[in-house]
């Protein structure tokens, strides 16, 4: 699972309760909570939220069969979306306007109005069950549910939980070090109420990727010791051992799978040239491979990498679905076709693999698109 | 399970020695004193530039690196590296191998080889007739132009290079586009170079960040809508409610 702040799935707590509102502001409608409007009914209620307004669609003409995107919002507004655990709702940090507050807002991914739901920025963990925040320098895990929280001693650094929400995680880096392959970042690891306090490992020149094997290990890149190997490791959390997946410098913007399983990234500018481009591997160190493909990238699912090649020659971004182990890949979506652009490479594909939403660079609005099986 | 108590890592080394000579020689150049630049003409040509790289982005070119403005890694570095430039990151990195030939962005005049601007080792200054300035910075070796010297659009101005001089670690070219001839405040280059940036944006497994005030969570967040810089004037993100929070 990568962590929520990687994909800077900002989201924003208010506490108990949700905020009841009947507002509208440039175009935004924000609407008192009922059942369907709330983003937690996915943990009460099997069933997704009624939509309330019918999606705005996009007016180009596309090809019989092409998936077209719809918009969600109005008025420019939504930078890092991310998802409900359920994909029934995408959340964003916001403040529609000078009188409302600030904080995270959702709208059905069917569409409809958008509603204030926390009034804090944070991250949720992967169940929505707890969520974090920094308030006044000082970091909290709140439960949703019922708002009880607990401090964090970390000195209000954003943290990230691990795939059940029981550990939480937070870097302490080096300051004063220009030189990016001697940065330290110590790794810390406590349980969701800050109790275990503890720094695992301390890494040079890398970051924390992730959480594998469940709670038991995270992923890290980078190097142990001042001049032992760089690469992708395997760090155990009851002792801090470090297990070396795969030995390559400087390892560029890695992600991992839902479950964690597997990881995408980047090498460039490696003087092995046949090093470079966009690889996947397993997170065991059992498999690795360099894709035909390069440019932006996110999973699916397990095993299905979905990539938008970095590719100006098209007249529009396509999208293409890889599996992992056989590097055979599909076109999801014909550039011919496609007169979306992307912002700032802001994308999320659903939990369920459904659809993506983005960011468009044309209004800074919210769009999804429901992805088509190869 | 070894356990260590909770403190900063602190090496002690100086951080950006270079960027608070930069910030020196900036503020002793008497940058706010005049402080306007009617003559650059922005708005009039939308996109008057070109880019710095012949080819195609790649894996063994080029790439984005980090954009200009309002970063999240320039709000952790707004008190040091960003100072000199209200906090932002005042130009725009383009990763290349060491050694990527640099074409002048725009017909103009050689102001400056080797000047006290910083971004190390090796820089270079272009002043063009549109009231522009370019600002090529970490080139590889000294530039063989002269002070003085005209250049055209596509012209080979040097070689990209490293600031760390390895040519491994942070190999990019550091391009900045200000108002000529004062050279005291920096522009969003990507709206001023005529390349799809959205598009070039597209690479890796997250979007690009900017730093959130939560208080106007929606300021700043675009690559292309991004703030001027008054060099040495005061910091524009010293945020009481930043997201990410502090590090």
């Amino acid at each position: 699972m990568s962590c929520p702040r990687r994909i800077v799935g900002y989201v924003v707590f208010v506490g108990m309760f949700l905020c009841v509102m009947l507002v509208h502001l440039g175009g935004v409608a924000y609407a008192s909570p009922s059942r369907s409007m709330d983003p937690r009914s996915f943990l009460l209620y099997p069933t997704p939220p009624v939509p309330t307004r019918t999606p705005i669609r996009t007016p180009t003409p596309t090809a019989v069969g092409e998936p077209t995107p719809y918009r969600l919002t109005e008025g420019g507004c939504c930078p890092y979306p991310s998802w409900s655990p359920d994909s029934s709702w995408v959340p964003f940090l916001d403040r529609p306007g000078a009188y409302e507050p600030a904080g995270l807002y959702a709208v059905t991914a069917s569409g409809g109005e958008v509603t204030l739901i926390v009034e804090r920025a944070g991250n949720f963990s992967r169940d929505w069950s707890r969520v974090t925040y920094t308030d006044s320098g000082r970091t909290f895990v709140e439960r949703w549910a019922d708002g009880e929280r607990w401090e964090i001693p970390n000195e209000g650094r954003e943290v990230c939980f691990s795939p059940s929400g029981q550990l939480i995680e937070w870097e302490v880096m080096s300051r004063g070090i220009e030189f990016p392959d001697l940065r330290q970042q110590a790794i810390w690891i406590a349980n969701y109420n800050g109790s275990d306090a503890h720094e695992v490992v301390t890494i040079m020149g890398g970051n924390f990727v992730g959480w594998v094997n469940g709670e038991g290990e995270i992923l890290v890149t980078g190097r142990l010791a001042p001049y032992g190997p760089s690469g992708i490791w395997r760090i155990l959390l009851e002792d801090g051992a470090g297990q070396l997946l795969l030995e390559m410098d400087r390892v560029r913007s890695p992600r991992l799978s839902p479950d964690g399983d597997w990881l995408a990234f980047t090498v460039a500018f490696d003087t092995q040239q046949e090093r470079n481009g966009l690889w996947v591997m397993r997170t065991d160190g059992s498999f690795s491979q360099k894709l035909d493909l390069f440019g932006a990238y996110r999973w699916r699912r397990e095993g299905e990498l979905l990539v938008i090649p970095l590719d100006l020659e098209q007249p529009g971004p396509t999208l293409w679905q890889v599996d992992a182990f056989t590097g055979e890949s599909w076109r999801l979506i014909d550039p011919q076709h496609t007169s979306w652009q992307i912002a700032s490479n802001d994308w999320q594909p659903s939990p369920d693999g459904e659809k993506i939403v983005f960011r468009s660079a044309e209004d800074q609005n919210l769009w999804i698109l429901e992805l088509p099986s190869p | 399970m070894h356990k260590r108590s909770l403190s900063r890592i602190r090496l002690g080394i100086p951080l950006a020695r270079t960027s608070f000579l930069v910030l020196m020689t900036l503020v002793l150049s008497g940058l706010p004193s005049t402080g306007e630049v009617g003559a650059v003409s922005t708005g009039e040509e939308n996109a008057p530039f070109i880019l710095p790289f012949a080819g195609p982005p790649g894996p063994d070119t080029w790439l984005l690196g980090q954009p200009y403005g309002n970063t999240t890694f320039a709000y952790r570095y707004r008190s040091s590296t960003y100072w000199a430039g209200q906090g932002l990151h005042f130009g725009l990195d383009l990763a290349a191998p060491c050694g990527t030939p640099v074409l002048a962005i725009g017909d103009g005049i050689v102001h400056s080889v080797d000047s006290w601007h910083g971004a190390k080792p090796h820089n270079l200054m272009i002043n063009h007739s549109n009231g522009y300035a370019s600002f090529y910075g970490h080139l590889l070796v000294r530039s063989h132009l002269k002070p003085g010297q005209e250049v055209k659009a596509g012209d080979v101005i040097g070689l990209s290079g490293d600031p760390d001089l390895t040519c491994a670690s942070r190999p990019h070219l550091h391009l900045e586009i200000r108002d000529a001839p004062n050279h005291t405040r920096a522009f969003n280059p990507l709206p001023l170079i005529d390349a799809d940036w959205e598009r070039i944006a597209l690479i890796g497994g997250h979007p690009i960040t900017f730093e959130h005030d939560i208080d106007h969570p929606r300021r700043w967040q675009e690559l292309l809508d991004q703030p001027n810089i008054r060099f040495g004037s005061t910091l524009v993100n010293d945020y009481e409610n930043p997201w990410p929070p502090e590090w």
